[in-house]
């Protein structure tokens, strides 16, 4: 498990582009307003906009990845670049979406590299804390099962599922962030759909 | 071939909403009572939008003014790698111009000795008989003359190389 772990995180650190080291973050503890000038977003807006989607951006990646530290990590690079992108959408809604497409890719990208082979199904479900108690178990019991469930879908059913039905986006919206033509979304979200409840289904027998 | 009920979006977004089942026409949930697709889909999106609520109150994502921050050091930075890129480029064509006057250099002596000692007793032959000393000194350090412009041209720039290859900073 250890190995595997080490593994993930050597490999994301050839998907991030170089972050910044120590010696760079001391040279760099001044003033950095002058960088600030090339995002296309001031701060408070981008805090507006922030505090709106980060837990859900949050969410999506940690479904989609099944792995907290990867999605913390991923949330970091997500926004970092929103914010240097060239001409980011200025609708809200649409803003939204680029954020996600961005998610997305690097979600994809870190598949490619292999950074995450396959969701570790305990992983999926071990990440956040399982509330306790005897009123929460059935609560605790579902999450788990959707974990299970999740984790045996490929990265592109996760997706679909979760902007679908847990943030409820429009086939519009999904197109637009997953980057798939709206006319197909219908037909692979019925075939997601029916293979999670498959999985669901199996996992309660 | 899909085979989606009518009633198939206002469902999902009656599901994803959270207007479920409090807040829809009982029509509707009469529907979703009799339709095994739609109270399928019920299910599921019910689910996926517990578990979507319950990860973002569980999440524990850093402060905006944190990530802003880091966004705008990391631009800083990779602006100064950026600007810093012909520097390093300059130096490392030293750093190769540098080797290459050197190595021409050494491949210089050896020859250019032979040929400077050989051109001497030539020219001193040539004195002896001609007795013309001008003709003679030109002809002795005609071979030795790469040799001195190599040596000079390492003189220059050995020390500008080694300067930009050890600087740092």
């Amino acid at each position: 498990m250890r190995s595997r772990t080490s593994s993930v995180y050597s490999t994301l650190d050839s998907l991030m582009t170089p972050d910044v080291t120590f010696s760079e973050l001391a040279q760099s503890d001044g003033d950095v307003s002058e960088a600030t000038r090339t995002f296309q977003m001031d701060e408070d807006a981008f805090r507006r906009f922030y505090d709106g989607t980060a837990r859900s951006l949050w969410a999506y990646l940690w479904r989609t990845t099944g792995d907290a530290r990867l999605a913390d990590d991923l949330l970091q690079e997500v926004y970092y670049r929103f914010l240097r992108s060239a001409a980011p959408p200025t609708d809200e809604k649409h803003r939204r979406n680029y954020l996600f497409r961005i998610a997305t890719n690097l979600v994809r990208d870190a598949r490619r590299r292999r950074a995450f082979d396959a969701l570790d199904e305990r992983a999926a479900v071990d990440a956040t804390e399982v509330p306790s108690g005897e009123d929460l178990a059935a609560r605790s019991a579902r999450k788990i099962d959707i974990g299970r469930a999740m984790a045996r879908l490929s990265v592109r059913e996760r997706g679909l599922l979760w902007l679908a039905y847990a943030n409820g986006c429009s086939h519009q919206e999904i197109a637009a962030a997953l980057g798939l033509k709206p006319s197909s979304i219908k037909m692979l979200l019925f075939r997601a759909r029916r293979r999670l409840a498959a999985l669901l289904a199996r996992g309660r027998r | 071939m899909i085979r989606e009920c009518l009633h198939e979006r206002e469902v999902v977004g009656a599901a994803t909403s959270g207007d479920w089942p409090c807040r829809v026409e009982p029509a509707l949930r009469a529907h979703v009572a009799a339709c095994n697709s739609c109270s399928a889909l019920v299910e599921l999106a019910t689910m996926l939008r517990d578990d979507h609520d319950a990860l973002c109150r569980e999440a524990r994502v850093p402060p905006a003014a944190h990530v802003w921050r880091r966004a705008a050091i990391r631009t800083r930075v990779e602006a100064q790698r950026a600007a810093a890129q012909p520097i390093i480029v300059t130096e490392r064509f030293a750093a190769a111009c540098a080797t290459g006057i050197l190595f021409a250099a050494f491949s210089w002596v050896s020859p250019a000795r032979v040929w400077a000692a050989l051109a001497t007793q030539a020219a001193t032959r040539f004195a002896e008989n001609c007795s013309d000393l001008t003709i003679a000194s030109s002809a002795a350090l005609k071979p030795a003359l790469p040799l001195v412009i190599g040596l000079t041209a390492c003189a220059l720039f050995v020390p500008v190389a080694l300067h930009f290859l050890l600087w740092d900073d």
